[in-house]
C-alpha cells in the first residue's frame, strides 16, 4: 500500500510539472550564442549558466552517488571549513546565493562582473543547468540527506566496510546491479537498441547462471565481454527529446529531475525487491544496497562537497551535466549502430537541456 | 618416483575416505578428477542438472528418484592439482511405490511419494596427480545435504475405514568418495571412469502408522542399499572458458548428470 502510495504521488508531480521543464531547456539552448542572462537578485531558482569545466563528480561518473537515485548526495562534515576559497570559485556560481560567500561580495557589484564576463564560445553549446523552482524544499531535502549521510549511512557504511572484505561487499554490489536487469533491458527496447537488449539478456543469464546469482561478473570486460548496458528510463526519455523538467531533491533518494524521476518510478516496479514480503522487507533491502554501495565509494561525495562554495548548487550542476552528457552519449550510440543517413530518434539531438 | 606418488595417493585418499568427518553425498556430478580452473589457479562456476537414482531399504526396498539442478563455486589450485568447491540447489523426490500397500485390506492413493523443490546443499573436494602428459589420476570426496523436509499425502483404506497419511522424508544426506583416472585427448577432451562408494540415508516419519504400506508403518531411518558403484564421463571444452561436462554413474541404479562450466580467467568481480 505504501508503495502504491509513493507511486501515485510520484507520477502525479510528474503529470503536473511537465510544462516548466520544457521552457527551462529551450531557454538554454536558444542561448546557446548569447549571453546567458542571470538573475539579478542571485535566486538559483531561475536560469543561470554552469561552468563547463567538468565537476570533480562529472570526472568520475558514478551512478551511484550523483545520478543515481538512491541516497547520495550526502555532503561533508564541515562544508564551509572545506570550502574552496572564493578566488577559485567557478565563475558560475552565483554567489548571492552561496551561503560560504561573505555578505559584502553579493552587493559589491560582483555578480554583474559575473554576469558581464560569462560568453559562451562562438557556436558552444550551451552549459547545463535545471531549472530549479523548487529550491527551497531541494535545499532543505538536500540538508536531510546530507545529514542523513553523514550521522546515519556514513559510519555504518564504514563499520560495514571494516566487517566485511572488498571482494565481498563488490560481490552485493554485482548481484544488486543482476537484479537491475528488467530496467536496463526494457529501456534498450524502448530506445529502439535490440542489439543492446540481447547483450543485456545475455548478461544476465550469463551472471545468474555462472555468477551463482549474479554475486560473480563472468560477463565483464576482463572475462567475457558482454558490457552492462549504460541505460535508465530516465534517458530513455531524454532521447526521445523529453528535457528534464525541473530538479527535485527526494528525501532519501538524492538529486532528480521530473524526468528522471520516472527512472525512479520504474525502477520500484521493475525491481524484484519491490515484491518481497513482509511489507519492510524491500525498504531492509534497500537500506542494505545503500549501505553496500555506499561502503565502496566513501570520500566521493566529501571531495565533491569539500570543492564546492555552494554544494547544493554543484551537486545540481553535475547532476544536470551528468545525465545530459548520458544522453548524448547514447544518442551517439545509437546513432552509430544505424545505416548512413537514417534518422533514428524521433527527436533531433540538442532539442535542450538533458 | 612414480611408485611413492601412488603410495602417497593411496593413503590420502583412505585417511580421506575413513578419517575426514561431514556429510558428503551425490548432490551432482562428480566430474573430471582434475580441476577446471585455469592453470595459475583460480575460479570456476558450474550449472548443473543430474538425475539420481538409487535404492533404499529398510523394512524392504524403495527406489529413490531425484532432479537436482545446481549451482556452483570452485576454486582449484594451480596446476589443477587440487580444488575445493560448494554447491547449493534443488531437488525433488519421487519414491516409486512408496505408499503402494502389500496386503488387500489396505488401498492406498497415489501410490508413488513426490515432493518438489527441496533446496541442498553440497561441499567437496578433489586432488589430482598428473602421470604424464595425458593421463592422471585423482580422488575426490564430496557430501551432501538436503535442508528441507520431503512430504506427501496419502488417502485410502485401512480395514474399510478411511484414512489420511502425511509421510515425511527428512534429514536426508549423502557421502560419496571415489578415485578415477583420466585421459586428455585431443582438443583438450578429458575421459575420466573409477570407482565409488556411496552412502546415503534419510529419516522416514509418519502421521500416522498405516499397515501394509511399509513405508507408513513406523518411524524408521532408510539407506541406500549398495555403496559400491562405478562413473565415468567426459569433459569437452566448448570454448570462451566453457566446459560441458556429462556423467554417467552406477550403483544398483544408474544416474546421469550434465554440467557446464566456466572458467574465470580473473577474479570474477
Amino acid at each position: 500500500m505504501k508503495h502504491f502510495c509513493l507511486t501515485v504521488l510520484l507520477l502525479v508531480l510528474l503529470a503536473g510539472g511537465g510544462a516548466p521543464r520544457a521552457d527551462a531547456s529551450s531557454a538554454v539552448a536558444a542561448s546557446a550564442s548569447a549571453p546567458i542572462l542571470l538573475p539579478s537578485s542571485g535566486n538559483s531558482n531561475q536560469l543561470e549558466p554552469v561552468s563547463q569545466e567538468p565537476t570533480a563528480r562529472e570526472s568520475k561518473p558514478d551512478p551511484g552517488s550523483v545520478d543515481s537515485p538512491e541516497m547520495g548526495e550526502p555532503s561533508a562534515d564541515e562544508p564551509e571549513s572545506r570550502a574552496v576559497p572564493a578566488k577559485n570559485a567557478p565563475e558560475s556560481v552565483v554567489p548571492g546565493t552561496s551561503p560560504g560567500i561573505p555578505e559584502e561580495e553579493k552587493t559589491n557589484g560582483h555578480t554583474d562582473d559575473l554576469e558581464s564576463d560569462y560568453v559562451p564560445e562562438e557556436g558552444g553549446e550551451a552549459p547545463a543547468t535545471l531549472y530549479d523552482p523548487l529550491e527551497p524544499f531541494n535545499r532543505a531535502m538536500y540538508h536531510v540527506n546530507d545529514k542523513l549521510y553523514f550521522w546515519l549511512l556514513k559510519p555504518v557504511s564504514q563499520t560495514y566496510g571494516e566487517v566485511v572484505p572488498e571482494p565481498a561487499r563488490i560481490s552485493v554490489r554485482n548481484f544488486f546491479s543482476n537484479l537491475a536487469f528488467p530496467v536496463r533491458f526494457l529501456s534498450c527496447l524502448l530506445q529502439a537498441d535490440f542489439s543492446g537488449a540481447v547483450k543485456e539478456s545475455g548478461r544476465f543469464v550469463v551472471n545468474t547462471l555462472w555468477g551463482v546469482g549474479g554475486f560473480l561478473d563472468p560477463s565483464s570486460k576482463n572475462e567475457l565481454d558482454l558490457p552492462k548496458q549504460n541505460v535508465d528510463l530516465g534517458q530513455t526519455l531524454g532521447i526521445y527529446g523529453l528535457g528534464p523538467g525541473f530538479y527535485i531533491v527526494w528525501p532519501f533518494l538524492g538529486p532528480s529531475s521530473l524526468r528522471d524521476t520516472v527512472d525512479i518510478a520504474g525502477r520500484h516496479f521493475l525491481s524484484p525487491v519491490s515484491y518481497l514480503n513482509p511489507w519492510y522487507a524491500p525498504m531492509t533491502v534497500r537500506g542494505y544496497e545503500a549501505v553496500n554501495d555506499t561502503s565502496l565509494r566513501i570520500g566521493d561525495y566529501e571531495a565533491l562537497k569539500g570543492a564546492a562554495i555552494d554544494p547544493y548548487l554543484s551537486i545540481r550542476d553535475a547532476f544536470a551535466q551528468y545525465r545530459k552528457q548520458k544522453i548524448e552519449a547514447r544518442k551517439k550510440h545509437l546513432t552509430k549502430q544505424l545505416p548512413s543517413g537514417e534518422e533514428k530518434m524521433p527527436v533531433s539531438v540538442g532539442s535542450g537541456i538533458e | 618416483m612414480a611408485k611413492r606418488l601412488m603410495k602417497f595417493l593411496g593413503m590420502s585418499f583412505l585417511v580421506v575416505l575413513f578419517y575426514v568427518p561431514g556429510n558428503a553425498a551425490a548432490g551432482g556430478l562428480f566430474g573430471p578428477p582434475q580441476s577446471l580452473s585455469r592453470e595459475k589457479g583460480g575460479l570456476n562456476t558450474t550449472v548443473g542438472f543430474d538425475y539420481h537414482e538409487d535404492k533404499f531399504e529398510s523394512d524392504g526396498t524403495c527406489v529413490f528418484r531425484q532432479n537436482r539442478v545446481y549451482s556452483q563455486v570452485a576454486y582449484g589450485g594451480a596446476r589443477h592439482l587440487w580444488e575445493v568447491y560448494g554447491r547449493i540447489g534443488i531437488a525433488d523426490l519421487e519414491i516409486e511405490d512408496g505408499f503402494r500397500s502389500r496386503i488387500n485390506t489396505t488401498t492406498s492413493s497415489p501410490n508413488d511419494f513426490e515432493e518438489n523443490e527441496t533446496p541442498f546443499g553440497a561441499l567437496g573436494a578433489k586432488v589430482f596427480f598428473p602421470l604424464g602428459g595425458a593421463f592422471g589420476i585423482g580422488a575426490f570426496l564430496q557430501g551432501s545435504f538436503f535442508f528441507g523436509d520431503f512430504g506427501d499425502e496419502v488417502r485410502g483404506h485401512w480395514n474399510g475405514a478411511p484414512y489420511k497419511a502425511e509421510l515425511n522424508v527428512r534429514d536426508l544426506w549423502e557421502i560419496t568418495s571415489g578415485i578415477s583416472v583420466s585421459a586428455t585427448v585431443p582438443r583438450g577432451i578429458i575421459l575420466y571412469a573409477g570407482p565409488f562408494i556411496h552412502y546415503s540415508e534419510a529419516r522416514v516419519t509418519s502421521s500416522r502408522h498405516i499397515s501394509g504400506i511399509p513405508l507408513l508403518e513406523e518411524d524408521a531411518t532408510v539407506k541406500n542399499k549398495t555403496e559400491i558403484g562405478g562413473y565415468g564421463g567426459i569433459s569437452v571444452p566448448l570454448g570462451r572458458g566453457f566446459h560441458l561436462n556429462a556423467e554417467g554413474r552406477y550403483s544398483e541404479r544408474f544416474s546421469v548428470g550434465v554440467a557446464v562450466t566456466y572458467t574465470y580467467q580473473n577474479r570474477g568481480l
